[in-house]
């Protein structure tokens, strides 16, 4: 009991400094492009990719139509489409993966090969698709279409809220124009009076859209300050761990005379 | 892996700028030949777009400029000062590395580290203030005090440990409100490191919890799965009924992808649990009624454990959270001060250009 | 066939992307809730797919290194080290029933991959400095509306200016955001919403 103590004990010390060095060496990359923070973003990315595929080989094989098929593999025989489109899609691709950069893509065999990949990769497009289009008509266009003309429409509110809604429903007509109106393209053989108006919504667009950025901009110093001070936490408490931060600590509170 | 491409100007940007710097040689040339049209001609038919750093930003300016046309140097240089803020090196082509380094300050860098990281180190205790409540937090607080004994809550665990720093603080109150009121946690991730993160979180929120007494919790184990197939599978989960979903993402589309393929399927009311940057973007959201919350950054983790633990003292990330302020409070004076000098720098430049 | 092959696909694909979206529009309503065990299959299926496809990439990746360390280029020993990175995390998450829950995995999490992800996100504020400073500046398009913007969120969440704001500050900047800015990030999802819907039009048309 005690060694298996003694070994968790070690496993997590030894842990400790693993971290203590790999972040360091991804941290490196602030004094520029070095040998040491590339070895620290290789091993980061050979971690992450060998996590991702023991996870996601995980999660494959928990699915419960392939729960299904391991126990009973003539029992449904829809279920083996599935095994049969990542079959075609695991020959396309690795086509592509083992022979790229290499010649002869025209060949007959190689086109045949590629040729297998349509079946899965177009069940892959045209699902996204699908259910990009419907969840944007259903989840942002058509709720913020009806929200819009609400917070314009407000015949009945107090005076201030009414103004903001006027306000707010002419930003937002204003930003739409001005991502969806190119002024060359589209205005120039508009008549003269409706090229000027659309410009001048153009122009108050724009500048919503960069008082908008500036307060996106506002927001991310925080969020990306947030994780520098974790990291720099993270490192402080894992050298306090080691012992040797605690070390540093004594000797600079004697220095400064605290101790 | 490298940082700084993704700072890079956009390619268009790039061309344009290449565009300039030729159209800029061009008419530089026109000008030497005929001098009497030098200011006349070029001004307002060339916009000054800058195409390098402005002298004292970077280390551009350090090196000599190369003499590599033939004309009279004075002249060309007054010709160049019209055409953009700073000297163009006419026939001079920029190297990519120069490009790349566009964002490399170091000094810049050390000011930043410097004003976060030696209050941490040494454990400064002030300026703390107090974090500020922004609209939706109140709101997330009642959807989750609303949750019954028993209830399932479907959570998107959408970030891994790259975001926890600024996550972890957001998760941690939410997460504990959630399994004090004795909801059940339903937790899917579309990161394959976002179930190993949710597990580590709610353990610690349990094992903090349970230490303190009379207080028990459901030590049943972590329902947190990954689910391949990114955000096109989420309509999947649309199928099930549930009392509440928490979104927890770094980013906006994390959100806004539960918003369109979950949220109109099963109708459940959602909270929103994001990164600070995340936050305005999904303000319209939140005003159509779709979230029925929003807490972002560590002013919403803040201000959420305040409501938390409005009645019962302080909250266990307290250290953390205090942290935070300090640090905060440091980043945004060195921020503002880059800001100010950044504009400073700029005025400078530009009126000395004028006289 | 190849000189078919496009168009066939296309027709194939615009078929597909038109069935599924109007099996999901009619299995949400009341009617179409006998689709509903259709739909999961579907899902399902897409998330077995979706995991091949994220093998696939993983498998190119660390083609591309083995190749890097077959003909020697510059930092072959990095790709040496990450495919020996790789190689020793999925037999270690392969060999144990636990998988990623086993404890060797875990350790690596949390050891290795959870702060070599903190280290490099933690790099993100620097290059936020170097923008503010290069890029809030008054003379330049937009900057000074964007820092307009920015100042006012900056100042007020500020956590020492917090305490000595006015109440009508802080209101103002609850309208701040909660109007103008929401009112011009609604245009922008209006704007990239609508054009997410033309492109899907344009490739189920084969114009993309």
């Amino acid at each position: 009991m005690n060694s298996l103590l003694g070994q968790a004990d070690l496993a997590v010390l030894l842990g400790t400094w693993v971290g203590i060095v790999v972040g360091l060496l991804i941290f490196s990359a602030i004094f520029g492009d070095h040998w040491l923070a590339r070895l620290g973003q290789h091993i980061l990315v050979g971690v992450a990719l060998g996590y991702a595929a023991v996870v996601t080989w995980q999660a494959m094989f928990a699915l419960s139509f392939v729960q299904g098929l391991l126990a009973n593999p003539a029992g449904d025989i829809i279920q083996w489409i599935p095994i049969v489109l990542a079959l075609l899609l695991v020959i396309a691709g690795g086509e592509r993966i083992l022979m790229q950069g290499e010649g002869g893509a025209g060949s007959g065999s190689r086109r045949w090969l590629r040729w297998l990949g349509v079946a899965p990769a177009g069940l892959l497009i045209a699902a996204g698709i699908a259910i990009a289009s419907l969840g944007v008509l259903q989840g942002t266009l058509l709720p913020q279409f009806w929200r819009a003309a609400q917070t314009g429409f407000q015949w009945r509110a107090a005076p201030e809220p009414f103004l903001t809604g006027i306000l707010t429903l002419l930003i937002t007509v204003s930003a739409l124009i001005y991502f969806g109106v190119d002024p060359d393209r589209h205005l120039s053989r508009q008549p003269r009076w409706i090229a000027s108006f659309i410009r001048g919504w153009i122009w108050f667009g724009q500048r919503a859209v960069w008082l908008a950025a500036g307060a996106i901009f506002a927001r991310l110093i925080v969020s990306r300050s947030s994780l520098f001070i974790a990291f720099v936490e993270g490192i402080v408490a894992s050298f306090m761990t080691t012992g040797i931060g605690n070390t540093i600590l004594t000797w600079w509170q004697m220095i400064t005379g605290a101790l | 892996m490298d940082f700084e491409s993704s700072f890079e100007p956009e390619d268009e940007e790039l061309e344009d700028e290449e565009q300039t710097l030729d159209a800029g040689i061009s008419a530089a040339n026109e000008v030497v030949s005929a001098p009497g049209r030098l200011v006349s001609g070029v001004q307002g038919l060339l916009e000054p777009i800058r195409v390098a750093t402005a002298p004292g930003e970077g280390d551009q300016e350090q090196s000599p400029p190369p003499p590599t046309t033939g004309y009279d140097p004075d002249q060309l240089r007054r010709v160049r000062t019209l055409l953009a803020e700073e000297p163009l090196i006419a026939g001079a082509t920029r190297s990519p590395s120069h490009q790349q380094t566009s964002l490399w300050m170091p000094w810049v860098f050390l000011l930043i580290g410097v004003a976060v990281a030696v209050p941490i180190l040494f454990q400064w205790a002030r300026p703390l203030g107090q974090a500020r409540q922004w609209p939706g937090v109140a709101e997330a607080f009642s959807a989750i005090n609303r949750l019954q004994n028993g209830d399932t809550v479907q959570v998107l665990w959408a970030y891994d440990p790259a975001t926890a720093g600024e996550l972890d603080l957001l998760a941690a109150p939410l997460v504990q409100h959630m399994l004090d009121k004795g909801a059940r946690l339903e937790i899917i991730s579309l990161l394959p490191n976002g179930p190993a993160t949710a597990r580590r979180l709610v353990s610690g929120v349990r094992r903090i919890r349970s230490q303190e007494p009379g207080i028990t919790l459901d030590q049943s184990p972590i329902d947190a799965r990954f689910v391949p197939g990114g955000a096109m599978v989420l309509p999947a989960f649309g199928a099930t009924p549930a009392a509440l979903a928490v979104v927890f993402g770094a980013q906006a589309e994390d959100v806004q992808a539960w918003l369109e393929l979950v949220a109109p399927r099963n109708r459940t009311p959602v909270v929103a649990v994001t990164a600070a940057g995340a936050d305005p973007v999904l303000r319209p959201y939140l005003d159509s009624g779709q979230l029925k919350g929003l807490v972002s950054g560590f002013d919403g983790a803040a201000s959420y454990s305040r409501l938390l633990y409005a009645t019962t003292g302080q909250p266990p990330n307290q250290l953390q959270l205090a942290q935070q302020l300090v640090g905060q409070n440091f980043a945004l004076i060195a921020f503002l001060a880059l800001i100010v000098t950044g504009n400073l720098v700029a005025a400078l430049t530009t009126g000395r250009r004028h006289e | 066939m190849p000189s078919t092959r496009l168009s066939v696909t296309g027709f194939f694909i615009s078929l597909l992307a038109i069935a599924c979206f109007a099996l999901l529009l009619l299995a949400q309503t009341n009617a179409g809730a006998k689709l509903q065990p259709a739909t999961g299959v579907i899902y399902q299926w897409l998330m077995w797919l979706g995991g091949i496809a994220l093998l696939l990439g993983i498998a190119n990746v660390a083609w591309l290194h083995l190749r890097r360390i077959q003909s020697g280029r510059r930092d072959w020993e990095l790709s040496l080290v990450l495919i020996a990175v790789l190689a020793a995390v999925v037999v270690a998450g392969l060999i144990n029933p636990l998988g990623a829950q086993g404890p060797l995995v875990e350790w690596i999490f949390d050891y290795v991959l959870a702060p070599g992800q903190s280290a490099l996100f933690a790099l993100l504020v620097f290059f936020m400095a170097a923008a503010a400073y290069r890029y809030l500046r008054i003379g330049r398009q937009g900057g000074a509306w964007m820092l307009l913007g920015a100042l006012i969120i900056i100042l007020t969440q500020a956590p020492m200016l917090v305490p000595v704001l006015p109440a009508s500050m802080v209101a103002a900047t609850d309208w701040f955001i909660d109007a103008p800015v929401m009112a011009a990030l609604r245009g922008v999802l209006l704007g990239s919403g609508i054009a997410l819907l033309v492109v899907a039009i344009r490739m189920l048309i084969g114009k993309a």
